[in-house]
């Protein structure tokens, strides 16, 4: 400080205020890189840690070339395999296969070339993202209007939804019940995504549920105990012990350690060991595995359709789909700690060869969801507030099949494609649903899983058939917060209403007597269980709202929701629809539900006894803080809004003494209803099967005048 | 006048017409905006979709569908050798006092011989270019806005040849673009805005011409049209000619006509540059007078202050 530049500058006015200036934005600058971090990370509860993986030591050059050499040798094995299928006798087959892989052309076949890649530039070990940004720290992106810009891979993969299931972008298609587009303008964009939207399916969100020890006692372990894994961090390529909760949060990147635990493996590698998938418990917390192998690194080549599906599997035919290709659940759950198969497809519209013709074709996912860099375009249209990277491109049937798609039955084709004008082509050419696909689902009973030794929710409905299992939906692209498909009868005004009706009410009697079914072998466990009032209130949940929150919702219906049912041009869309039981808590509850409450799921599973399981997620620090002012102004009230709530209560559900306050347990207001898109069938519906009086479509409830429907239904060229 | 008054009366009188009971069955499926079909020949697509309100509001708004689609359409599905048969439009138009006499007499010599009749017999038809089911006769499309018109006119022709796939569907074939076909043409742009194709492609100075003319017959040469007595003004600028002849009277609109040369000097920028060229004179001269007006009162009032 005695230096005489400093002290002459400090001495004078305008050189002691530029000074002054100077510490307060060092200060300032080092406050928002370094403190400021800090103190969110301490206040939201989260742990970052150096992640480690068993990636073993650095082969050899020997060992390096016997491991390049094996994995060709076995693909051209499994190619040649495949080759004489058809062969029916074992011996000549086995001859067969020895005479390809002798064969010049056979053996010239290389399909990793990155065997050659890794070793020139001599990589022997596998280490994560770090490897693979050695000669990729760029790639080139192709923009949906042909630009090609240049980008940093790992900036491109960490703002994509894959790595922080969120967006605070506009352009969801969704609008809350205030009619306001979510995050469009004149709103405070939240972040919205899988990070934050609790939903009835998995019963619990990321934050709660992201990577559980689960001790269960199946019936073949004869009373032994078992440790599985779960949880929702098991299909997400980001590694930590925790989902990018950092990336929520305003001026928050994802830390370092989270963008080096990022599995870059399981898109990218064909050879992806899904066994290596489980929870593992460090002093830190619990985190997910991944496989890190050299052998699965040296398989690397753009996403197939399986790498997508070895998360996808779970929403597309289900966790508990049959005759999965090798690789596959439930060949794939883990070593040790396997992880826990679900039962219930969450849509139930496989994309296996036997259940989808483009399956069949051998398209791979990346065909029509066209990525650009790392960014998976999934339509324009959506209706569940899952966050979309893309949301302007679009992924539909038309960009490959023309507006005129029925070319072969020459007398029909134009008279087919009309009915594109009305119809979406899933709308026929979906023909069912699996059967496993769950309507109904109870999380306030648990019943006990023999097979995997814990107590689970009780589906009480499933159904994969039309008007059962999905519905048909006047749909225009845009959907509510709560996941209802939006859309008007074309040709009649005012008359469709589905979110007092499609969504609200069971009223098909084979539907109602499975519930009735289920209510009464759920009596066997839960001897308080009123059969006719449980029937009553899952097939009508409105029966939930007082009469007052019965006007306003209409109200609200008709004064926010019905002018976005109105835009745009309408198509019938089948749509999956679902509700569950869950408990709620009642101080933010809105004409169109209550805010649901997440499980834990090691209580949960381990004792079947929900309500101490919800506490006990109560109890986690990121839920905690959902309660209080911050989040409140940031995110809370925003939320709440769109819910149809108005404000955020902000009152923690738990009173001092640990027991619950104002929680009780409720079917959400109306079902949701899921897009279903895949388990595209060659051969569409006949004429008949909607065009008659007993056929699928409720032409009433879709809002057609009496005349209409009677012409409908009675077509002079059906008779 | 009284045609005026008759388009106003069918414009207003058209959205409300009922259907009749055969033209809903008709339409049950033809209203479907998507209906087409890819012909599998050409690859091309076939539009059946009719919107029943732009049909109601053409100038064949009052027909019924069975007034031009014979018996073979009455049931579904339709008999083949009917949907094979071209439409015929003269049994209607030809020698029908509605219309102005002999000009469809006319226009069928001069389609017969024209190049897309010789070039595609038995698939060029009335239809090709004036789609029946949206068509507006000329006494109601004639705007006063000639780029409007030359606008409205030649999107017939580009409907066809500027879109390939229509090409396609039509011959089965692929032509050069109109860019590369045009390439000769300077200010290609301004010119198809500002003349319509059948001024260069038929074959006579008549204004409904339909005597459509083989490329290599197409007028080539720039001074016909720039020049005085341009050929535009008995073509594009007919009516214009004759409405001006009708306000100025005879003499008048022929000594004015030419005042102002027709596609030479018809440049809108030009017009713009010059007025502002005149604005910019004008307020030049005036803040000179205002700036010399000051310095003289100015110079009055010193002068005055001196002489106190």
């Amino acid at each position: 400080m005695n230096s005489p530049i400093i002290t002459r500058l400090w001495n004078h006015r305008w050189g002691r205020r530029t000074i002054w200036l100077l510490l307060i934005l060092v200060a300032g600058g080092a406050t928002v890189r370094w403190i400021y971090p800090e103190l969110l990370t301490a206040y939201i509860g989260v742990v970052n840690a150096p992640l480690t993986y068993d990636i073993g030591e650095p082969l050899s050059e020997r060992e390096f070339a016997r491991l390049g050499a094996e994995l060709t040798q076995n693909y051209r094995q499994e190619r040649a395999l495949a080759q004489t299928a058809s062969e029916e006798n074992p011996f000549a087959r086995r001859l067969k296969v020895d005479i390809l892989m002798r064969t010049r052309s056979f053996q010239k076949e290389a399909p990793y070339p990155h065997i050659e890649y890794f070793y020139k530039a001599g990589i022997r070990r596998y280490e994560g993202p770090k490897t693979c940004l050695t000669c990729h720290s760029t790639i080139k992106v192709t923009d949906s209007d042909g630009k090609v810009r240049q980008v940093n891979t790992l900036e491109d993969v960490v703002h994509s939804v894959h790595f922080k299931f969120q967006s605070t972008a506009s352009g969801f298609s969704t609008f809350g019940f205030d009619g306001r587009e979510v995050n469009g303008k004149g709103t405070q964009p939240i972040p919205v995504g899988k990070i934050d939207r609790a939903c009835g399916v998995p019963g619990s969100f990321t934050w709660t549920g992201w990577a559980e020890l689960v001790k269960s006692k199946p019936a073949h372990g004869n009373g032994e105990v078992e440790i599985r894994s779960e949880g929702c961090g098991q299909c997400h390529i980001g590694g930590g012990y925790h989902p990018s909760t950092e990336q929520m949060l305003p001026g928050h990147d994802a830390p370092a350690e989270a963008k080096a635990g990022i599995d870059c493996l399981i898109c990218h590698a064909t050879g992806y060991d899904m066994n290596q998938r489980t929870v593992i418990e460090d002093k830190h917390g619990r985190r997910w595995n991944q496989d890190r192998s050299l052998k699965t690194a040296l398989t690397v080549g753009q996403p197939t359709a399986q790498t997508c599906l070895f998360c996808h599997q779970h929403n597309m035919g289900g966790d508990r789909e049959e005759n999965l290709p090798a690789g596959s659940a439930p060949d794939n759950l883990g070593y040790s700690k396997r992880r826990l198969l679900h039962p219930g497809a969450k849509r139930g519209n496989s994309f296996q060869k036997e259940f989808d013709v483009h399956a069949a074709a051998g398209m791979v996912c990346t065909d029509c969801h066209q990525p650009e860099g790392h960014k998976i375009p999934r339509g324009d249209k959506g209706v569940d507030l899952v966050a979309n990277d893309l949301p302007h491109k679009k992924v539909e049937c038309e960009g490959c099949h023309t507006a005129a798609p029925h070319v072969k039955d020459t007398q029909d084709r134009a008279l087919l494609n009309g009915h594109v004008d009305r119809l979406s082509c899933e709308a026929c050419h979906i023909k069912e649903l699996r059967a496993d696909n769950v309507v109904l689902r109870d999380w306030v009973h648990p019943v006990w899983d023999a097979e995997e030794g814990v107590y689970v929710f009780k589906d009480v409905y499933q159904s994969g058939k039309p008007g059962k299992g999905f519905k048909f939906l006047w749909f225009n692209g845009n959907g509510t917060f709560l996941a209802n498909a939006l859309g008007d009868n074309p040709v009649a005004k005012n008359r469709y209403n589905p979110l007092m009706n499609q969504l609200v009410k069971i009223d098909d009697p084979e539907a109602l007597a499975q519930i009735r079914q289920a209510a009464l072998e759920l009596q066997k466990s839960y001897p308080d269980l009123d059969v006719e009032r449980y029937v009553k209130e899952a097939s009508d949940p409105l029966t939930a709202l007082t009469p007052d929150m019965l006007a306003k919702r209409q109200k609200m219906i008709e004064e926010n929701i019905r002018p976005v049912m109105e835009k745009g041009k309408s198509r019938l869309y089948p749509f999956k629809v679902f509700n569950a039981i869950m408990y709620e808590e009642m101080g933010n509850q809105g004409p169109f539900g209550a805010m649901i409450l997440p499980f834990d799921y090691p209580v949960y599973y381990e004792t079947g006894k929900p309500l101490q399981s919800v506490k006990k997620a109560l109890e986690h620090p990121i839920v905690k803080r959902m309660y209080e002012a911050p989040f409140k102004a940031y995110m809370m009230d925003e939320f709440m809004r769109y819910f149809g709530v108005g404000r955020w209560s902000g009152e923690y559900p738990v009173n001092s003494d640990g027991s619950l306050k104002n929680v009780e347990a409720h079917w959400m207001r109306q079902m949701g209803s899921l897009m279903v898109n895949h388990g595209i069938r060659k051969e569409g519906r006949k004429c008949k099967e909607c065009h008659s009086s007993k056929g699928i479509i409720d032409f009433e409830a879709l809002g057609y005048p009496a005349e209409r429907i009677a012409e409908l239904q009675s077509l002079p060229e059906m008779k | 006048m009284m045609r005026l008054l008759l388009f106003c009366a069918l414009l207003l009188l058209a959205p409300l017409r009922p259907l009749s009971a055969d033209d809903q069955t008709c339409l049950r499926c033809h209203g479907m905006q998507s209906m087409a079909y890819l012909d599998p020949h050409t690859g091309g697509l076939r539009n059946l979709a009719i919107d029943p309100q732009t049909m109601a509001a053409s100038s064949h708004g009052k027909l019924r569908c069975r007034s031009c689609h014979g018996p073979g359409f009455e049931a579904y599905p339709h008999f083949e050798e009917a949907k094979r048969e071209a439409l015929h439009c003269l049994e209607c138009h030809k020698g029908n006092d509605r219309f102005p006499y002999a000009l469809f007499e006319s226009i069928e010599k001069g389609f017969t011989r024209s190049h897309h009749a010789r070039a595609l017999p038995d698939r060029f038809f009335c239809s090709s270019c004036h789609d029946p089911h949206a068509f507006h006769g000329l006494f109601q499309t004639r705007v006063e806005d000639v780029p409007k018109q030359v606008r409205q006119d030649n999107h017939i022709c580009l409907n066809c040849h500027h879109n390939n796939e229509r090409i396609k569907d039509m011959t089965g074939r692929l032509l050069p673009t109109l860019q590369r076909s045009h390439a000769w043409l300077p200010n290609l742009e301004r010119h198809w805005q500002a003349v319509r194709c059948v001024e260069c492609h038929t074959g006579s100075s008549r204004p409904q011409d339909h005597f459509i003319l083989d490329k290599s017959l197409a007028l080539r040469d720039c001074v016909a049209c720039h020049a005085r007595d341009s050929l535009l003004t008995s073509k594009l600028y007919l009516y214009r000619a004759e409405e001006e002849r009708q306000k100025a009277g005879f003499v008048n609109a022929l000594v004015l006509n030419n005042a102002y040369v027709i596609g030479m000097t018809r440049n809108l920028w030009l017009d713009w540059a010059s007025l502002a060229l005149l604005a910019l004179t004008l307020l030049v001269l005036l803040g000179h007078g205002f700036a010399r007006w000051l310095v003289n009162r100015k110079r009055a009032a010193s002068n005055k202050e001196g002489d106190a």
